[in-house]
């Protein structure tokens, strides 16, 4: 469901046929107005201000994590970063699945730190950062990560 | 840049986002029971709209922490 906060209205009520996991908003290449993206039982669809699907793509099982972020350098665009029950991290420019990374769990979380850097947690108690194709750092901890936040803090960097 | 990590076991954790350095670590308090108090989620959003951000943790049972983020730690300049 969408609603107007400043109106105190619905925009509109919509059921997503294969359930739903988590939720995105941002601009999609290719589509001019911001889509809200819906990830579900292995698909990913994005909706416009009407309810409309103006977008859909399947990825691997069910979609647990979702963000808009510009992974690339190249254009300002932003990609779509998902994190998906079997175990892979896609990221999707439009429809088109434009680089996979494997990891050893399920994907709880991610979220962007800055441009094209963010954080990613797994079920087994792993997290690390990705600055695009490049994984930073990872670590692993007996007790499990439920949540991440990226702070785009400045520090000496 | 920084990554903030919320545990099953109530603890935050801030990292440096290039290394992975520990920057800073807390606890939530723990619930009624005496058992410890999971991160549920984390935000770091301007909760207060005091023009900065902070890092706001809620717990399992409904708690809501917020912490500020501070610059002039020893540990980050380090």
């Amino acid at each position: 469901m969408v609603y107007d906060v400043e109106q105190n209205s619905d925009v509109f009520d919509y059921e997503v046929a294969d359930g739903l996991n988590c939720l995105a908003f941002g601009k999609m290449r290719g589509i001019k107005e911001p889509l809200v993206v819906a990830g579900g039982d292995c698909s990913i669809t994005g909706f416009d201000m009407n309810a409309e699907e103006k977008f859909w793509t399947v990825t691997g099982d069910n979609a647990r994590t979702m963000k808009f972020m510009p992974w690339t350098n190249v254009d300002e665009s932003n990609e779509l970063v998902v994190g998906s029950d079997d175990y892979a991290i896609r990221v999707f420019k439009g429809a088109e699945m434009i680089f996979d990374i494997n990891e050893d769990a399920k994907i709880i979380d991610i979220q962007v730190i800055s441009k094209n850097t963010f954080g990613y947690a797994l079920a087994n108690g792993t997290f690390g950062v990705y600055y695009s194709r490049k994984r930073l750092w990872k670590q692993k901890q007996s007790s499990r990560v439920t949540s991440l936040a990226g702070m785009d803090f400045k520090l000496d960097d | 840049m920084c990554l903030a990590i919320g545990f099953d076991n109530g603890t935050i954790e801030v990292r440096k986002h290039r290394t992975g350095d520990l920057v800073s670590t807390v606890k939530l308090n723990q619930q009624i029971n005496g058992k410890d108090n999971p991160v549920a989620k984390l935000f770091y959003c301007d909760y207060r709209m005091q023009g900065n951000k902070q890092v706001v943790a809620v717990g399992k049972d409904g708690l809501i922490q917020g912490y500020t983020v501070a610059i002039s730690t020893s540990q980050i300049e380090a």
